[in-house]
């Protein structure tokens, strides 16, 4: 068994060229945020300010995860969904950045401008 | 007939193993809190038997490992991400293995196919281009964890190489 071959290289090459692309991209999309923006199911569901400090129960037909802004931090308190990935993400506060709960559909994401109307993406 | 007793009990035997490796890895608690992270310690088993029995056997244990696993630890959720994340990533490692690429990069592009079938899953579930982002911690846990359990399955390999009961 080989564990490596010369042409491997060009594979390594391949996949260092990829991180990078993705390493790039990620520091170009870095930007502002003063906005969190709450979407269901692809839909925009509220947005509050990041200076704002409340916690709120957002409900939805999949359960409800308590959401917290505090000190321009933003993170989930509660939910109800099974494996609580979304609580254990930690806190958000740089543009970009964001939250997501797979069992309930949700997704908190700190944007610069606030969205009346509820594009989905 | 002693031939295909013998296959059928190799294979029930890594299928075994599979789950038991699935098993552990759930008992693990990961402090990283990134959707999707795993160590992909069954794949040790799909890559041995990718190199030493057929692509037909390797496709039986992985799908029939997925459904188990879901069944028995987790739910009908994660069944949808496992079944798309093992049927790419087999494939590319089939793929790979044919052009004849070494042992620990077909390893590690099957990690990062297996992600970027979840990724995708992930983006149509939720409707939504945001969870590409979660593609770079992902995409770099996957080179590292693609790198060890290619270690460990070139390691297995070599050692049962020529057993003669396998």
């Amino acid at each position: 068994m080989n564990y490596f071959k010369r042409k491997d290289l060009f594979l390594a090459i391949f996949i260092i060229i990829i991180v990078i692309i993705f390493l790039c991209l990620k520091s170009f999309i870095n930007m502002k945020g003063d906005y969190v923006e709450v979407s269901i199911d692809g839909k925009v569901y509220n947005t509050y300010s990041l200076n704002d400090n409340i916690e709120e129960m957002i409900k939805s037909d999949y359960g409800y995860n308590i959401l917290v802004i505090k000190n321009k931090q933003v993170f989930i308190k509660d939910a109800d969904c099974e494996n609580h990935t979304c609580m254990k993400e930690g806190k958000i506060k740089n543009g970009g950045e964001m939250l997501i709960c797979l069992p309930h559909k949700l997704v908190v994401k700190i944007v610069e401008k606030e969205q009346k109307d509820g594009i989905s993406f | 007939m002693e031939f295909r007793s013998k296959r059928l009990t190799l294979i029930s035997l890594l299928l075994a193993i599979s789950l038991i490796l699935s098993y552990i890895e759930i008992l693990i608690p990961f402090s990283i809190a990134i959707p999707g992270f795993k160590v992909g310690l069954a794949n040790i088993v799909i890559i041995y038997s990718l190199y030493t029995l057929s692509v037909y056997d390797t496709a039986l244990i992985s799908l029939v490992r997925v459904l188990i696993v879901s069944i028995l630890f987790t739910s009908f959720m994660s069944l949808i991400f496992s079944l798309s994340g093992a049927i790419l990533s087999l494939l590319v490692m089939y793929l790979l293995k044919r052009m004849n690429f070494g042992l620990i990069i077909t390893s590690i592009s099957g990690a990062i196919m297996h992600n970027v079938a979840q990724v995708i899953v992930a983006m149509i579930l939720v409707d939504s281009v945001y969870m590409s982002a979660y593609m770079l911690p992902l995409l770099i846990i996957a080179i590292v964890s693609g790198c060890i359990i290619g270690i460990i399955s070139g390691f297995i390999i070599n050692r049962f190489k020529g057993y003669k009961y396998i």
